[in-house]
């Protein structure tokens, strides 16, 4: 314990050596002086040297002394101080306010697990309904919980523990969410409060003064006029402006192609004519992409339907809007379909994710006795069906043991049959099939929406061409033939029109359409004005070719019928799917006495469509009366138990273009149909590929030799 | 490649880039993938996204790199391009004030809309048009963009000091001449939380762990001869 006694600085004096007395430790200054010398006189380290070595050198003649170095120490041993050990225990107090700053008294930091779990941010809609006191309380909560996050961020870098940042920072992110959102509100309330001054200065029953009452009615109903006008700033408020932009970009004089509408069948002849080497443009009028085929939350939902009462806002008890994107049209992809095909060779599957559909369920009987059953897709399950009794199950097994091995360039696989003329219903009848099997044959597999199909001409090849895809479809994956996008179908536009940017096309949403220029009788290009910048940006720009959905074109189409749909949302399972987490129901038409089928598509927050507990079921058919169209649809609403929340607008019109495009050069797409997948959507786009183009959409390899995106 | 002498986890990040038209982001990708720059370049036709490696001590990043498309030119990026991003680079022009402020509107697009363990990193690119951005420096204490004169119109103090608000990663680079380029990408690689990282592979990693994979099906992936063998009904 030498070193304990010598004071701290004496350090750099010279080095400690083992002293017989540590209280002596002056003697150790040797560098400097001998210790005999050490009162008297010595000579200075930087004095220069004597060069005649006369010892006196320096001494005063009178004296005899010379410069004499003074040490600014002494003798005297110093006083020792009291031993750490010795000293009474400092107090502190267990209630100091400092000690907030950490998150407990034990640790300077939380380790990062726990501080990962918390929860998310206060959201500016859930603010909204608290009081000031609430606000102001919140606030220094989250004040205090910076701090404490300040502190530990602070004591992991002293100590160098390397982790827990990200934590940490995910944690403070979420306290600063809710800071923002606590300054949002106020912000909001502040602006209400000034609208109201405004609203209060020009009403005559409001008196401002402070003399006498604030607020003399005359008449009751101004007066929740008034206050429902307030309430009304204070939604909308919120709606802030997006920032200018400066365009700088010019709009190319010339297109080849311009599309209006980025709805799925404008999106994948963008991007296939894009790869094709196409300059083109896209526009859509909406700030969104995808038309009639988006998926949109549930505020615009309720905003599209307008089924709640002014002011009211049902949507917010559905939590995170963000969460919703709910399909406008009911719709999945086979899984070996043509979309399928198109979305493998373009790679647009690098930008989706799909998941398999549970189940495929045909309904039989009708009313309150009607059974649902999975579709059989191949001979080991029909073999298994509920839908058929023992012998039919032979036949349907033979049956589709045939349509298995059908080709029909080989007529030895023909069972005799004419293709050219014979009917489904002659081959149905080959087999000895019974009329509930042919039902859902037709329309479960073949995915027909009217018996018609039965007596055509030559039209058994493309019945079991159907029954083909549906069984390859389900052989893909297995349990369905159909596949979903998460986050809805409102996914499969915008990755095309990826596809179509990656291979130069250029986007416009926002940008309605004025004028389409002509030329006689030929369209050569459109004005259009951009909206949502300051200020609008108008343009004209040409193109020989454009192409674009019904509703930019209402004057070239025509109604081919109707569809009716609802959109219901549930918060469980439809009946007698096995709880699946998605399916589609069939309702075939002469089961419940109509001509068109019933259609229910169902998924839910397994898709990322909804929050976690709802399902999203649309029940579609296509309409056969002109008034009552709920009681068309009620066999299928019947399906779903309980409904949260139900959309139901009017009929939908399905539009088809007038004439083909050759002589305008406009080519335009039909509506998206009351089928249950894409394949009819598919047909469209090849067939106004191979009218714009002159020959056959070939989609194998479409990219090959062209792409350049490195893996 | 399939096989790296280290067994160090590996995991895919999907980063996107986001920001006002020519502010450079094409560029900054173009230096840290290929280490290269083109003045005026037309963007790459057909590429997907870029793929680059990240080695950090304990584990190896590849990230998935999106780039816009020139979809941001006339504000048209699709929401599904930012989808499941578990990491974002909002790049602005320093030259630019304009560029600043739709950084901001981006930011608070990817607060509202985006996976919330995101991580964003707020760039000012073209540095080395400023006086500071000689590429010595990197840390200008104070760049007075007012009288120095130089092309800088954004200073380093304002969006360090909005950066810190919103709790991004900053930094101030130039794709010209590389500055700070590769030092963005391995801060954001270092501040991937762990936990979004245990799923590896691309969209949708960050929400994969607490679906069932089962029902995911990849259509480029060759047929499942047993699929029917997996029907439960
Ligand atoms: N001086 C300078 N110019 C740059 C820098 N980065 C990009 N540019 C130029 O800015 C323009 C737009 O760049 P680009 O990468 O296409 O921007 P993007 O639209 O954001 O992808 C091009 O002319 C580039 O050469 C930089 O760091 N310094
Ligand atoms: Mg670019």
């Amino acid at each position: 314990m030498a070193s304990a006694a010598i004071r701290p600085s004496m350090g750099a004096l010279g080095r400690i050596s083992s002293a017989p007395s540590p209280l002596r430790p002056l003697t150790q200054t040797a560098s400097l002086s001998t210790t005999a010398a050490l009162l008297k006189r010595h000579k200075y380290r930087g004095a220069r040297d004597n060069k005649d070595h006369s010892k006196h050198r320096g001494e005063s003649a009178i004296r005899r002394t010379g410069t004499r170095w003074r040490l600014s120490m002494s003798d005297e041993p110093l006083p020792q101080p009291v031993p750490r050990s010795e000293l009474p225990a400092i107090e502190t107090d267990p209630d100091h306010g400092l000690w907030e700053f950490f998150a407990n008294r034990k640790t300077v930091a939380q380790p990062p697990a726990e501080e990962a779990k918390h929860g998310r941010g206060w959201t500016a809609e859930e603010l909204r309904y608290k009081s000031w006191d609430d606000l102001h309380r919140l606030w220094w909560v989250c004040v205090k919980e910076r701090n404490r996050i300040a502190t530990a961020t602070w004591e992991r870098n002293k100590s160098g523990l390397g982790f827990g940042d990200s934590e940490s920072k995910n944690r403070d992110h979420e306290v600063r969410r809710t800071m923002r959102a606590i300054k949002h509100v106020l912000t909001e309330r502040f602006y209400a409060w000034e609208d109201a001054v405004k609203l209060a200065e020009k009403d005559p029953e409001v008196n401002l003064t402070g003399n006498g009452p604030a607020f003399t009615p005359s008449n009751y109903l101004e007066h929740s006029d008034a206050a429902s006008e307030a309430s009304f700033l204070l939604c909308f408020r919120s709606n802030h402006q997006r920032p200018n932009l400066t365009m700088a970009e010019e709009i190319a004089p010339e297109y080849d192609v311009i599309v209006l509408g980025t709805g799925l069948t404008e999106c994948v002849l963008s991007g296939v004519l894009s790869v094709k080497g196409k300059k083109v443009l896209h526009i859509d009028r909406n700030d969104h992409y995808g038309g009639e085929s988006a998926s949109v939350n549930l505020e615009a939902l309720f905003k599209k339907y307008g089924n709640y009462a002014q002011g009211s806002e049902p949507w917010k008890q559905y939590g995170r809007l963000n969460d919703w994107n709910i399909d406008l049209v009911p719709k999945f992809l086979m899984s070996s379909g043509e979309l399928t095909n198109i979305l493998v060779s373009t790679d647009v599957t690098r930008y989706l994710e799909f998941k398999l559909v549970a189940g495929s369920y045909v309904q039989q009987g009708a009313g309150p006795k009607a059974t649902v059953a999975k579709v059989p897709s191949d001979a080991a399950e029909a073999l298994r069906s509920p839908l058929m009794g023992i012998f039919e199950k032979r036949r349907m097994k033979s049956f589709i043991e045939w349509v298995g091995q059908f080709d029909p360039k080989d007529p030895a696989t023909h069972k005799g049959f004419d293709m050219s003329s014979c009917t489904m219903k002659d081959v149905y009848d080959k087999f000895g099939l019974e009329a509930t099997t042919k039902d859902f044959i037709g329309h479960a597999m073949a995915l027909y929406q009217t018996d018609a199909y039965l007596d055509v001409k030559g039209g058994a090849p493309e019945a079991i061409e159907r029954l083909r895809l549906y069984g390859n479809s389900v052989a893909r994956y297995g349990k369905s033939p159909y596949i979903y996008p998460l986050y809805g179908l409102g996914e499969l536009p915008q990755g095309f029109a990826r596809l179509s940017a990656i291979y130069g096309g250029t986007y416009m949403l926002n940008t309605s359409v004025e004028e389409i220029v002509y030329e006689g009788d030929t369209a050569v290009g459109i004005k259009a004005t951009m909206r949502g910048i300051e200020p609008e940006m108008k343009f004209e720009t040409k193109a020989k070719t454009i192409i674009g959905d019904p509703s930019y074109f209402p004057g070239k189409v025509r109604v081919v019928g109707h569809v009716l749909r609802a959109i219901c949302i549930l918060k469980h399972p439809i009946a007698s799917t096995s709880d699946s987490d998605s399916c589609q129901i069939i309702i075939p038409q002469s089961q419940v006495g109509r001509k068109n089928d019933i259609y229910i598509a169902c998924v839910s927050s397994a898709h990322n469509v909804c929050p976690k507990g709802y399902w999203i079921a649309i029940v579609s058919t296509i309409a056969e009366t002109s008034a009552n169209h709920h009681l068309e649809l009620a066999p299928g609403i019947e399906r779903l138990g309980k409904i949260e929340e139900q959309f139901m607008g009017p009929p939908i019109p399905l539009y088809e273009p007038i004439e083909d495009g050759t002589k305008d050069h406009i080519y335009i797409s039909k509506s998206y149909d009351a089928s249950s997948h894409f394949e009819t959507a598919t047909d469209d786009v090849r067939d106004i590929y191979r009218r714009l183009a002159g020959e056959e959409l070939v989609v194998e390899g479409l990219r090959e030799g062209i792409q350049v995106a490195a893996d | 490649m399939a096989d790296s002498s280290a067994p160090k986890p590996s995991s895919s990040v999907k980063l996107v880039l986001l920001g006002e038209a020519a502010v450079g982001k094409s560029s900054l990708v173009l230096r840290f993938v290929n280490n290269d720059f083109q003045e005026n370049k037309e963007p790459t036709i057909g590429a997907a996204f870029l793929t680059q490696k990240c080695n950090l001590p304990t584990r190896t990043i590849k990230f998935e790199i999106w780039d816009t498309a020139g979809q941001e030119r006339f504000a048209s990026l699709a929401p599904m391009y930012y989808r499941n991003a578990q990491a974002a680079l909002v790049v602005y022009d320093l030259t630019k004030p304009t560029s600043l402020i739709k950084a901001k509107h981006w930011v608070a697009e990817l607060q509202r809309q985006a996976s919330p363990g995101i991580v964003i990193a707020l760039v000012g690119n073209k540095l080395d048009l400023t006086e500071d951005g000689t590429g010595s420096g990197g840390d200008a204490e104070d760049a007075g963009g007012e009288d120095s004169g130089d092309a800088r119109k954004i200073s380093t103090e304002e969006a360090k000091t909005y950066a810190e608000e919103e709790g991004l990663l900053f930094f101030e680079t130039s794709a010209k001449t590389g500055f700070n380029v590769t030092e963005v990408f391995t801060a954001i690689a270092n501040a991937i939380p762990e936990t979004s990282l245990k799923t590896a592979r691309g969209p949708g990693a960050s929400h994969a762990a607490a679906r069932t994979e089962e029902q995911r099906v990849n259509l480029n992936g060759p047929r499942d001869p047993n699929a029917k063998e997996g029907c439960a009904c």
